[in-house]
């Protein structure tokens, strides 16, 4: 233990600076070219990050963290011709916009609604525009593992599910285009139903500070939200593909969106996903079973004028994942073998192929949303949300009965059916005062199928009210939230063919609070707190039975109450011309947490003897830290460090919690070549990523101890080439440049196969538009 | 008793219902004669059908993916001979002569192997634990 101690300090006076991407910023204010007048509430956009901004009422903007690079600012106002004017990026700057008055007709003066959505106090982490970019054609958590702090819960390859500072599943909330994404996020081996290309942002909240999501969301919250409708007139489209060497997986995800034009202001969009993958490779052999489908898409339509909007969205997500044929046990001395032999059983051939056992999953979300500006008041939206999530689970084996094995039914097979309906007015701002309050609706149904039972059907209402209060004065800015629920539950079970109904009632209670002080240009400091409680989810009430990956017996409390978590959080930020860094401490104390227990007992099966689990209360606490930097020693070079720590204590039995993520450092250093005729934006980088052992877990709660440190060195490098107007943004990266052998502590498959072998990955982003006659005379 | 008499000479019977978890599962010895030879079938039911589904037939059917491995402890106190065969002549394990040693207490462990293929089952090796059942043993 004293040598990792010593390790730790070390990258601590390494690292003691720290975060976020881009550093530069643009300040400008827009005003008339005659008379000199500023512009108020003017609308100013970023292209290509589709940043739009509102100004303020003397006609300013801010955009702040920003790379390095060409940009172009259009700026759009009632009466005004629509200006664009470029800009090469490469220090802070300060710009004039002059728009000239139209020359068309003005119609009646309408007033642009000031746009109340500020910058909030929240610890929210972008996954930036060029890190989506890399992740192009990998999963939604994946993608949101570029935030510092965010790791990935894996079964095999290709199921992952994003961990907020150790915690994952029911303790993260993800609201997927503006509704709370609702699968049976519960299982571990249940991963989020969204395609990351749907989404233009994808935002990271991390622990208790973002109350108006719901009460439950204890690790935090994830936004996933899709581009903004085109609101200029004009059609546009764009293609990605994506090849990767290992499973020999290729991707093709495209859309197309218009806007119809001034008069109508209709806008719609459609995009859709096709993925297929192989069996993936370790370093030494095919994983047998290993490879998956997606099949995706989504449409928009939207209506806006400068007073209300509509905007509806359809997205489906279709996709069939094999699992590996390996990891397949029957009970533990099966385990035991597979443990004991090191060997990874495996029919090493490459196949498209997906047998059982398998998971097929649908999810289909459609959501409605409309806003009206009502003058001096504020704007309210309501949104409408209709979600449908099948999960159908396939064994290894069909039953042993012939006529039901004929049926070729799912051994579990659950349906949820989630109405959400959310009304918010964000008040204007009033004397530095803004207010955001809220209540939302869901009514919820869960049925079972399948052979095999896991959780009950039940019905859930819940219904929650709420409010925010902003306030902010030169350097200092103050939030506070509060959020009550309400949530009834009845619960149908099947006992001895009599259905035995029982029902539950919970009221939770969350506030948060938040401050930021801007000591100067260069640093600013945050402090979040929170405290809020979560009910207990459907696996921790009633699960009963043998969890078959996992080789244990898993058997709920319905007499679990609820979980209380407090949180606070500190964060500094430094922001120089130079250097962009961020440290985040937390800590994060959970009276009740529910937690998977091992008992003394074994429980006797015809497969023979399981360790069994169950679910109980203890008292634990989160603690731990963030940190990265983002470094421009030169316009050249760049160098990007994130690291995170997380410990976890059960104050209960006095020992670590299991399933923690070690510690971990991830460096990027890049290098930028000058642009020349035709290719733009060229770099290449080298990453390196540490993740130490384990050594925090408690002794006996695993049939192995955690799997060694291991690091991964990968390479990158990407170029946008222009031909004729016509951009193509390649990327070409490798991971697992050394084809490392190696297996993660977070992996539930670590106990039967390595991790995936090298990768190489090309990926290509075609932007396309289309000139329409009314969008040329713009010019 | 005298062995292979067409008369049942004794029965243990490992009952779980309700499957994993739920009510506890219940199980009996096997206690038989010394020195003697019997014939030994297994029948494996699902009770939770009514009604019961005799799982064993099927087992049967899908006997070349399907071994029964016994063991017994101390080595040598219950010797197990696999009579019956699959398609591929290969022992599946519902019937078998089974003969007992000398007086004394022991165990005798139960598994069901259920192979991915005919081919597996050749070579012993991919399969899952559909059976794992240990009993106590008394000879008398």
């Amino acid at each position: 233990m004293h040598r990792i101690v010593c390790l730790l300090l070390l990258f601590f006076s390494m690292n003691s600076k720290a975060q976020t991407n881009c550093i530069y910023r643009i300040e400008g204010k827009v005003v008339a070219t005659l008379s000199r007048e500023a512009l108020p509430f003017a609308r100013v956009e970023l292209l290509p990050l589709g940043k739009t901004v509102v100004c303020n009422e003397n006609g300013e903007f801010v955009f702040e963290e920003l790379c390095l690079g060409q940009m172009e600012l259009k700026t759009y106002y009632i009466g005004f011709d629509t200006l664009r004017q470029s800009l090469f990026l490469e220090k802070n700057s300060e710009v004039k916009l002059k728009l000239t008055p139209s020359s068309k007709e003005l119609k009646q003066t309408e007033i642009v609604a000031e746009h109340i959505e500020g910058k909030s106090i929240q610890v929210k982490d972008s996954v930036s525009e060029l890190e989506m970019r890399k992740s192009s054609g990998l999963g939604l958590t994946s993608y949101l593992k570029n935030v510092t702090g965010v790791t990935g819960m894996s079964t095999g390859s290709s199921i992952v599910k994003p961990v907020i500072h150790g915690m994952h599943s029911q303790r993260v909330i993800i609201m997927n285009a503006g509704i709370r994404q609702e699968g049976q996020q519960w299982g571990t081996e249940h991963a989020p139903e969204i395609d990351p290309y749907v989404a233009n942002k994808l935002q990271v909240i991390k622990g208790v500070s973002s109350i108006q999501y719901g009460t439950d969301a204890i690790a935090g919250v994830i936004i996933v939200e899709p581009r903004k409708l085109r609101h200029e007139p004009g059609m546009n489209a764009e293609l990605n593909v994506a090849g990767f060497s290992n499973g020999r997986q290729h991707v093709v995800s495209g859309l197309i969106e218009q806007h119809l034009g001034k008069f109508y202001d209709v806008c719609w969009r459609l995009q859709g996903t096709l993925k297929r993958s192989g069996n993936l490779n370790t370093p030494e052999v095919y994983l047998e079973n290993t490879g998956f489908t997606e099949a995706n898409w989504s449409a928009s339509l939207g209506v806006e004028r400068s007073r209300f909007g509509v905007e509806t969205f359809f997205s489906q997500f279709k996709t069939t994942l094999g699992i590996f044929m390996g990891a397949h046990i029957g009970n533990v001395s099966d385990l035991t073998r597979i443990i004991q032999s090191g060997e990874t059983i495996t029919d090493d051939r490459f196949t498209y192929e997906i047998s059982n056992p398998r998971q097929e999953i649908l999810h289909y979300l459609f959501s409605t949303k409309v806003w009206w500006t009502i003058t001096d008041v504020g704007k309210l939206n309501l949104l409408y949300g209709y979600q449908y999530n099948q999960r159908r689970e396939f064994d290894r084996f069909k039953p042993l009965d012939d006529s039901l094995a004929a049926l070729n039914r799912p051994a579990l097979e659950l349906k949820l059916f989630t109405h959400t309906v959310d009304l918010n007015l964000e008040t204007r701002n009033v004397m530095g005062f803004t207010t955001s309050i809220g209540l939302s609706g869901m009514i919820q149904d869960n049925q079972y199928g399948g052979l095999r039972f896991f959780v009950p059907n039940y019905q859930l209402y819940n219904g929650g009210v709420y409010g925010l209060v902003k306030w902010r004065k030169n350097r200092v800015e103050v939030e506070s939230g509060l959020r009550y629920d309400r949530k009834a539950q009845s619960v149908f079970r099947n006992i001895k063919s009599v259905v035995v109904q029982n029902d539950y009632t919970f009221n939770t209670l969350g506030w948060s609070g938040g401050l930021i002080y801007k000591m100067d240009s260069v640093i600013s400091w945050r402090l979040n707190t929170g405290r809020t409680e979560r009910t207990p989810s459907i696996n921790e009430w009633f699960s009963n039975g043998l969890h078959h990956g996992a080789a244990s017996i898993e058997i709920g409390d319905s007499t679990l109450g609820l979980e209380r978590a407090w949180n606070i959080n500190a964060v500094m930020n430094v922001q120089t011309n130079k250097l962009a860094m961020e440290l985040n401490i937390f800590y994060m104390y959970i009276q009740d947490y529910i937690y998977l227990v091992p008992t003394t007992r074994t429980m006797l099966t015809v497969n023979g003897a399981f360790p069994t689990f169950a679910y109980n209360h203890v008292d634990a606490a989160f603690k731990g830290m963030d940190w990265s930097f983002n470094w421009q020693l030169n316009p050249r070079i760049n160098f990007i460090s994130k690291n995170s720590l997380v410990f976890a204590w059960n104050f209960t039995s006095k020992r670590y919690l299991e399933l923690i993520p070690p510690p971990q450092f991830d460096q990027l250093l890049s290098y930028k070549f000058k642009d020349v005729e035709h290719r733009k934006e060229q770099s290449v980088g080298l990453s390196l990523l540490h993740v130490m052992k384990q050594f925090r877990f408690a002794d006996g709660s695993d049939f192995i101890p955690p799997p060694n440190a291991y690091t991964l060195i990968g390479f990158e490098a990407a170029s946008t080439f222009v031909l004729k107007n016509q951009s193509f943004i390649v990327g070409l990266s490798v991971s697992n440049l050394l084809n490392t052998k190696y297996r993660d502590y977070l992996n539930r498959f670590r106990y039967y196969s390595d991790e995936m072998g090298r990768n190489i990955s090309l990926k290509i982003k075609i932007p396309l538009s289309f000139k329409t006659a009314e969008h040329a005379h713009e010019h | 008793m005298d062995s292979i008499s067409g008369v049942i000479a004794s029965t243990t019977t490992f009952s779980d219902t309700d499957g994993p978890g739920g009510v506890a599962a219940t199980q009996d010895s096997i206690i038989l004669n010394n020195n003697t030879t019997y014939l030994m079938s297994i029948i494996l039911l699902d009770e939770t059908k009514s009604p019961v589904d005799t799982i064993s037939n099927e087992v049967l059917d899908e006997g070349d993916v399907h071994l029964f491995v016994f063991n017994s402890n101390p080595s040598g106190q219950l010797v197990s001979t696999i009579t019956d065969l699959d398609s591929n002549l290969k022992p599946i394990g519902l019937s078998s002569i089974l003969s007992t040693s000398a007086t004394g207490v022991g165990t005798y462990s139960v598994e069901l192997r259920h192979f991915t293929s005919a081919q597996a089952k050749a070579d012993n090796l991919v399969y899952d634990t559909d059976i794992s059942i240990l009993f106590n043993v008394r000879l008398q």
